[in-house]
């Protein structure tokens, strides 16, 4: 017998049932991620050009250090949209993406990569307000009067080359055994930089290096000019070793450099060599083998995997958003320290309610000693001054591993020129 | 009926738990992805080189000759066309793709490959359940700039193998057009979204004639 009301409970037992079973069921993926609260970044990256040989490894880093903060809550709770491409190291395709990225893609901010484009960006980020994050460290970059957009989260090219040569002057030239009969006959040390004339980078701290130079007493012979594509460099190496120089400065990227110090110790050129930051580093060490001993260089940052605060989420997310690129080095951390500089400042300009290029230009510009880890300096940015660092850690590779030479503050050894070497 | 009640009692219960239960990453299996095949999407054809003027007879004035005319540039438009094979019972969405594009060098019995782009596809795609999609990455290349970037990237192992960045770019301008060298997709990551969230994939192909 079929009780009052029990159908009734039978017809809502199964509809409940049917009901959780649809609702309850397999998600869809959710669609397109919704525009309204995301963070729109442009990123000029160079990947197939001439400083490819650095570029990847640091295009990779930006993207890993994105991602990882979008999976960490992003900024104040929105996510950062960035929109990532190669420019191969040409001016114009990089003015090219920078104008889509702010007519099209409405970029609050630009993570950009060589010498040479982002100075000829410079003035037209600077009247469209867009701050704009390189991984160029030029000198020039970093006088607010004339470049108020441009920053980055490293030591210039400037600042890094006097400390360069200051730590081989002091440490090496004033304290070294194989120079001791020179020193006492009061010779001067002499050195010879090696650069590619026409590339932006390498010819940006060379104004400052011999003026500094000058001021220690070097002779300065004849500046090479070595492409960044040399896989021969002998005649440079012959025309350097006519001035029998103590030093050389090398001002190029990796594959250069190497190929240079090869020749040197090829053609029995008897010199220690110093090499700018994006020479310097671990493809150096893969590319010259045993022969990279001693050299002298620049790290802005800690070396991939080293034990500084940072560097695990660095691993972490290496490992995580980009497993099949196998090897990392010092360009993933230096790429992860302009995000977390950017990183920081979008935090504040939107917490400010300022979340544009003059409220992320304020944020950058109120930082006082910001402490991003990665070995990084604590870096200080006044409207003033885009310098951010003057303390710079020099590097000697030592039975195959670097072994910091010494940590130079030039702000504090030069008190009275550092206002002057500002911008250039 | 009352026996009846407790039967679909008993459904309802099993059906919450079995439809609400946490989608775990162990029922998600990870998206398949292949490179199907290569395909040339624009080509210009490598310059014809200019032949040797006949010299003139013995004393007669000449102008002074033209400089070489530089390397050329020259794009090529190859496209990757992979397949994304999606083995689940849920959508998955592919976020994100990236790869290395390789191409292969050859002298005498040696062969290797060279990195010559690294594109990046951002946009994002469903893949319904059980089903394979195909993803078109295309991209441009130029003659001068792979030139550059071999000799940055691997300017020393090409010179062990007796070649140069011209000599190679040269032959890969002239010899796509016969697929005379294998294509490679490496360093392939892919990231997608699940219901399970996200997924990782690593991926690697070639392809030949």
């Amino acid at each position: 017998m079929i009780k009052p009301g029990g159908v009734a409970i039978t017809i809502l037992a199964l509809v409940a049932t049917l009901v959780l079973v649809i609702g309850c069921g397999p998600q869809a993926t959710p669609a397109a991620r919704a525009p309204a609260g995301e963070i729109p970044i442009g990123a000029i990256m160079d990947t197939t050009g001439p400083t490819s040989d650095v570029g990847k490894d640091y295009a990779a880093g930006i993207q890993d250090a994105i991602r990882w903060i979008n999976d960490h809550g992003g900024v104040n709770g929105k996510r950062i949209r960035l929109i990532l491409n190669d420019y191969g190291y040409r001016v114009p395709e990089a003015i090219t993406l920078y104008k889509r990225y702010r007519d099209i893609d409405k970029v609050v901010a630009v993570l950009g990569w060589g010498t040479g484009d982002t100075s000829a960006l410079a003035p037209t980020v600077a009247k469209d307000q867009i701050p704009y994050i390189s991984a160029s460290y030029s000198g020039e970059l970093t006088d607010p009067s004339k470049t108020p957009y441009n920053f980055f989260a490293a030591s210039d090219y400037s600042t890094n080359a006097r400390a360069a040569l200051l730590a081989w002057y002091e440490e090496v030239w004033l304290k070294d055994e194989r120079f001791k009969a020179e020193r006492e006959a009061g010779k001067k040390p002499r050195i010879v930089m090696f650069y590619s004339f026409p590339t932006p980078y390498s010819s940006a701290p060379i104004k400052a290096l011999k003026e500094f130079a000058q001021m220690l007493g070097f002779e300065i012979g004849p500046d090479q000019d070595i492409s960044l594509t040399a896989l021969d460099a002998k005649s440079q190496v012959l025309a350097a070793k006519e001035f029998n120089p103590h030093v050389i400065w090398h001002g190029n990227t990796t594959q250069s450099v190497a190929t240079a110090i090869r020749d040197a110790k090829a053609l029995g050129l008897q010199a220690d060599h110093l090499v700018n930051n994006w020479g310097f580093g671990e493809e150096l060490l893969r590319l010259l083998g045993p022969q990279a001993e001693g050299v002298i260089g620049i790290a802005v940052t800690a070396f991939y995997g080293e034990e500084v605060p940072g560097m695990d989420r660095v691993k972490e997310a290496a490992q995580k958003y980009n497993p099949a690129l196998k090897e990392r080095t010092i360009r993933t951390v230096q790429a992860w320290a302009n995000v977390m500089l950017l990183y920081e400042a979008l935090k504040k300009a939107d917490a400010a309610g300022q979340l544009n290029g003059p409220g992320i230009k304020a944020a950058i510009e109120s930082f006082q000693n910001l402490d991003i880890g990665l070995g990084v300096p604590s870096l200080t940015y006044t409207p003033d001054d885009h310098r951010p660092t003057s303390r710079v850690r020099i590097y000697i590779i030592r039975n195959g591993k670097f072994e910091l030479l010494k940590l130079v503050d030039l702000k504090g050894k030069f008190a009275d020129q550092w206002p002057k070497w500002k911008g250039y | 009926m009352q026996r009846i009640d407790r039967w679909l009692g008993l459904l309802m219960i099993a059906g919450i738990a079995t439809a609400c239960r946490p989608v775990g990453t162990a029922q998600i299996q990870d998206p398949r992805i292949t490179l199907a095949r290569v395909e040339v999407v624009a080509y210009y054809a490598w310059p014809t080189p200019i032949p040797t003027p006949t010299p003139p007879p013995a004393g007669t004035p000449t102008p002074t000759p033209a400089p070489p005319p530089p390397a050329p540039d020259l794009p090529l438009g190859l496209a990757y066309i992979f397949k994304i094979e999606n083995p689940n019972d849920m959508t998955v969405t592919l976020d994100q793709l990236k790869f290395t594009a390789q191409l292969e060098a050859k002298k005498d019995s040696q062969s290797a490959y060279f990195s010559v782009h690294a594109p990046i596809v951002d946009e994002d795609m469903s893949i319904p359940p059980h089903t394979t999609n195909e993803l078109r990455v295309t991209f441009f290349l130029s003659s001068r700039i792979v030139t550059t970037n071999l000799a940055v990237t691997s300017g020393h192992k090409l010179k062990e193998m007796g070649l140069t960045p011209g000599a190679v770019v040269e032959a890969w301008w002239k010899g796509i057009g016969d697929y005379a060298f294998g294509i490679r997709a490496a360093e392939g990551t892919a990231i997608f979204r699940t219901p399970a969230g996200e997924r990782v994939v690593t991926f690697e192909g070639e392809f030949r004639k």
